[in-house]
């Protein structure tokens, strides 16, 4: 099991700039804003 | 929050969370986008997904394949506090690809609800509305925001120029 410092070193270097352009991402997204669409965001509750 | 967690890296210009599953099948990389769906209130969706090592196509999460499931939700709900620290005023939303991984967020938001609703409001999508999150009901989506940012942004209203 890597130890958490070695797990960040990895991590430093295999971030990548994003994935905002994949399909599943953009799969993901797409079916939030319809869901946002039809129903809204919660409320926050009065107080 | 002390969970036993994944370490996790962060890109905070494509709002990427990334870390490795570690278990039988080996080293698995995680991603957790915050994607914006909104901005009036700014509104983000929390997307999960696996990269296949073999072909290295991003898929919905395999919660069971590696033994850690407890592990990866608890990295998953840190890294919501997280970004809520850097995002006060954001909503965050989270649905599962299915109805059982839904219920699988929501079993881990029971496990933790005393916890979390210290420092956030959480929120069930039933039916075609939204409520405050209840225990042992089911939800077709979850959400999740700062109750901190409420009153500084009371405070805001009443006192514009924060006096």
């Amino acid at each position: 099991m890597a130890s958490e410092s070695s797990q960040k070193a990895a991590l430093k270097r295999d971030l990548l700039k994003g994935h905002k352009d994949d399909p599943f991402f953009v799969k993901k997204e797409q079916a939030a804003r319809e869901l946002i669409q039809k129903f809204g965001l919660p409320k926050r509750p009065a107080h | 929050m002390h969970l036993e967690r994944y370490a996790y890296g962060i890109d905070p210009q494509s709002l990427e969370y990334e870390f490795y599953s570690e278990g039988p099948r080996g080293k698995i990389k995680k991603i957790i986008r915050f994607q914006r769906i909104s901005d009036d209130p700014p509104g983000y969706n929390l997307a999960f997904g696996d990269i296949d090592p073999e072909t290295g196509i991003i898929d919905d999460f395999q919660i069971t394949n590696n033994h850690d499931r407890e592990k990866i939700l608890n990295t998953v709900v840190n890294t919501v506090g997280d970004f809520l620290e850097q995002y006060p005023e954001a909503m965050i939303i989270a649905q599962g690809s299915t109805p059982s991984r839904t219920r699988l967020y929501q079993m881990k938001i029971t496990a933790l609800y005393d916890l979390l609703c210290e420092k956030y409001y959480l929120y069930g999508l039933t039916g075609e509305h939204w409520e405050l999150f209840a225990r042992n009901k089911p939800y077709d989506a979850i959400g999740i925001e700062r109750k901190e940012y409420n009153f500084y942004y009371i405070h805001l209203q009443n006192n514009p120029h924060g006096i």
